[in-house]
């Protein structure tokens, strides 16, 4: 049985590695416009940040869907190889500018809302916030499988 | 440097590599997490005052608004980024 955790520590340069393998699979066979790699700021020796705003997919429906993901990143640089975790992160789809509206974001914990969650914007206006369990918030991949074949 | 290491540095992709090199000359945006905590609030309340209100009602708005504004999904990231970074 596997006991790691699903977002437990990954070697610094394997969890780069997954985050470019991802994003490129979807930008092979979905890509529209906009940046087509991350873009990875220092923000301290410890933390990292990922980031790419304004790529657009295609989705299974044909629509456009604008994506920004931000990912910041915690550097554990005690270890020869750094080990890294995601300790806060933003997923977000949109219509594509302009007039960009929102469709489906999820947040870690803020402190407005000190849990995992997603909003939910509907047409009409309206829009939900559900609570997404503490270790089965979702990785890039899940998140845009769900606003791909949804939108 | 040993074998082992020149190699896996080696299978890493010309991106991951990039990254690493790059990382590893640049200087922090922060030289701490105090300072970024200190920086990241003062960020959240000009764009609070930006729009005349408190940081609050800024992010009650920026979670309820079906429009998007650069502002309002700032504002939700900072709150994110500092109630991590005061948790970690």
């Amino acid at each position: 049985m596997n006991s790691r955790r699903k977002h437990d520590w990954n070697s610094w340069e394997n969890y780069l590695s997954v985050h470019e393998t991802t994003l490129n699979k979807y930008i092979k066979t979905r890509y529209v416009s906009g940046p087509q790699q991350y873009t990875v700021v220092k923000l301290t020796d410890q933390y990292i940040e990922l980031s790419i705003k304004g790529l657009v997919l295609k989705s299974d429906l044909g629509s456009d869907v604008q994506i920004k993901i931000e990912k910041s990143v915690e550097l554990d640089i005690e270890f020869k190889r750094p080990q890294a975790r995601t300790f806060s992160y933003s997923y977000h789809a949109l219509t594509p500018k302009p007039n960009a509206r929102n469709l489906l974001r999820y947040c870690s914990p803020h402190e407005h809302r000190p849990h995992h969650h997603k909003h939910v914007y509907h047409l009409d206006g309206t829009y939900d916030v559900l609570d997404v369990p503490e270790r089965t918030w979702p990785h890039v991949n899940e998140f845009l499988d769900e606003v791909l074949s949804q939108y | 440097m040993s074998e082992i290491e020149s190699t896996e540095l080696n299978n890493n992709s010309p991106w991951v590599q990039s990254v690493l090199k790059e990382l590893g000359e640049a200087s922090p945006k922060f030289q701490s997490k105090s300072q970024a905590i200190d920086a990241l609030n003062s960020e959240l309340t000009f764009l609070a005052k930006s729009r005349s209100m408190s940081v609050s009602d800024l992010l009650k708005l920026a979670s309820s608004s079906a429009e998007n504004h650069d502002d309002l999904d700032r504002s939700l990231r900072i709150s994110s980024l500092l109630y991590s970074l005061k948790n970690s």
